[in-house]
């Protein structure tokens, strides 16, 4: 697998598509930080790992592309001819996209936390909360990372591929976000009257229609912490670490070792072309 | 005798055909093989399961004398280079970054030999004009370089000469020539190009229906090449009355020429057409060739 871990790390650090794909996060990164600072004079807000909400999409573009390539120009070929045994392919290219995936993160983080030092002198998170959000986006990271290998080795058009990649990307940060979104939702909303000349009277609080509560609630709440994206989106807003986070890394290495797996599984049994 | 590659009972299903069925095969070590069949027959098929691509539905295939199901028989296909189909060649690389690629796949401890390597193919100018801008003739020669990186014993040809020019075909021709008598490699090539595979292969496989129809020594081809005699008249119907009428064999090639594989009286034969109001335009004598006995063994044209 050394020889394969080689070949793919000279031909991603060669690749166009790999710096244009790191300049896009490191630049999606810092632009908000910058504009929202701006706007409110402060870099203290949600996006300590506001990185790490784009890196789906961009991973996508990435992996899709780069593995899609071994396809279309039917390079892959050429390993297997070679003697190297499928476990080997995979598992180098896991390592490979994983690794990748972990520079836009390294680097998109660095750039927030160095940003947000620059702008206001100091860190708005208490030590422990920000090694808490780093761990957990980290190996959240490593999750999608690994889901975006699954769906991008199991598809031998490049073209349809990233395509499908995207599109799986799209569904976790969409699916992440429907979850958190849901979850947030206040128990009570505020209910106002007209007076008849144009003013509204508060009228008090009522239940909020759209709470989600009960088994409901819990079905949401345990969903949304074993999505990494929902992981992700907890740490975003809120001082207080959210609660069970010490699971979320556990969760994120079962998704992991799992899709990991199973798209092996589904890769050693594939006919290539 | 020492076979480089034997394939036993091969069978490959997919969804909606079976491409081989039940194949047997052997190529002997220091052959030049040349598989021959129509569109459709399974080369490319048979080609895929032995360079590992899928998997044979059941029966096995050894190579190098390590059968497919051991784990061991990826120390024989590092000993083997291929090009399937179409060259696999990364389009946004230059010749030498395509070849220093390969090395490190195949782990190789440096870049020694791309140069020589490259010389052999003809590729040495390409300096650093990207392979997507290559002719696909280039392309091919790109993909047969990159097959010889770690110099291999055993090599796979799935239809090299397709899409070249003449001076083109003459090269790949000469260049697997030049590696089966330098370097003693054993070459499998597949073709439709029937005449320019009996100008050097050593053996044929004639595959037909995802089988094995016939192994043929060139030897053994020549001797059963039959000498004929190919006919030309205005109207093939009434030569084939009259052959009929003689009981002798022949086989109709288009609407004026035949070939007859006897002995006959020309003077006898020109009488007779005369007398039915054919005439005789010309005879040769002649073999009978690669292309007759394929049709002859598998069959007349269109695909599988």
């Amino acid at each position: 697998m050394r020889k394969l871990l080689s070949a793919n790390f000279s031909r991603l650090f060669h690749s166009k598509v790999f710096w244009c794909c790191w300049a896009v996060m490191i630049s999606l990164t810092a632009i908000p930080v910058l504009y929202f600072n701006r706007l409110w004079n402060s870099a203290q807000v949600r996006f300590l790992y506001g990185g790490d909400e784009l890196l789906p999409f961009v991973s996508a573009v990435l992996i899709g592309l780069f593995l899609g390539t071994d396809y279309s120009n039917r390079t892959i070929r050429n390993k297997l001819v070679a003697g190297h045994v499928r476990r080997d392919i995979y598992g180098s290219n896991w390592v490979v996209c994983t690794v990748s995936v972990l520079i836009f993160h390294v680097t998109s983080l660095a750039m927030v936390l160095f940003l947000e030092y620059l702008l206001s002198g100091s860190f708005y998170r208490l030590p422990k909360n920000l090694f808490a959000g780093i761990l957990v986006s980290t190996f959240a990271v490593v999750a999608v990372s690994t889901l975006l290998l699954f769906v991008s080795m199991l598809i031998q058009s490049r073209a349809i591929g990233v395509v499908v990649t995207i599109i799986t990307g799209l569904f976790l940060y969409g699916s992440g976000s429907k979850l958190r979104g849901a979850l947030l939702r206040p128990e009570y909303i505020s209910e106002y009257i007209s007076d008849g000349k144009g003013n509204l009277l508060f009228d008090g609080n009522v239940l909020n229609p759209n709470y989600v509560s009960g088994v409901r609630r819990d079905i949401y709440e345990f969903l949304v912490d074993i999505h990494p994206v929902g992981q992700i989106l907890q740490f975003d807003e809120c001082t207080e670490l959210p609660r069970a986070w010490v699971l979320f890394p556990v969760y994120s290495v079962i998704f992991t070792i799992v899709i990991f797996f199973v798209g092996y599984y589904l890769f050693r049994r594939k006919d290539i072309k | 005798m020492e076979y480089v590659l034997t394939t036993d009972e091969l069978c490959k299903n997919y969804k909606y055909c079976k491409a081989l069925n039940r194949l047997s095969m052997h190529v002997p070590k220091g052959a030049i093989y040349g598989l021959v069949g129509r569109n459709g027959a399974g080369k490319t098929t048979l080609i895929r399961l032995i360079c590992g691509l899928q998997e044979p539905t059941s029966g096995e295939y050894t190579l190098f004398g390590r059968k497919n199901t051991e784990k061991q028989v990826v120390a024989s296909r590092r000993r083997m280079g291929a090009v399937i189909e179409t060259p696999a060649v990364y389009t946004d690389m230059t010749a030498v970054e395509n070849l220093k690629q390969q090395y490190r796949i195949l782990g190789l401890p440096s870049f020694e030999g791309i140069k020589e390597i490259l010389e052999l193919v003809g590729l040495a100018d390409t300096g650093k004009k990207k392979a997507k801008h290559f002719s696909f003739g280039m392309k091919q020669r790109l993909g047969i370089a990159i097959a010889l990186c770690g110099d291999p014993d055993f090599l796979v040809l799935d239809e090299p000469a397709n899409g070249l020019d003449p001076q083109g075909i003459i090269d790949i021709r000469e260049l697997i020539l030049k590696l089966n008598k330098e370097r003693q490699v054993t070459v499998l090539v597949s073709s439709h190009i029937l005449e320019e595979l009996s100008k050097f292969a050593t053996h044929y496989g004639f595959v037909d229906g995802g089988r094995i129809v016939k192994e043929l020594s060139a030897k053994e081809l020549e001797a059963s090449c039959r000498k004929c005699m190919h006919v030309e008249v205005s109207d093939v119907r009434i030569l084939a009355r009259v052959l009929d009428a003689k009981g002798l064999e022949y086989s109709i090639w288009s609407e004026n020429a035949v070939d007859i594989y006897a002995q006959i009286g020309v003077t006898e034969l020109v009488g007779e057409l005369l007398t039915e109001g054919c005439e005789l335009y010309s005879i040769t004598e002649k073999d009978e060739s690669l292309e007759s006995i394929y049709v002859s063994l598998v069959g007349g044209g269109g695909d599988a």
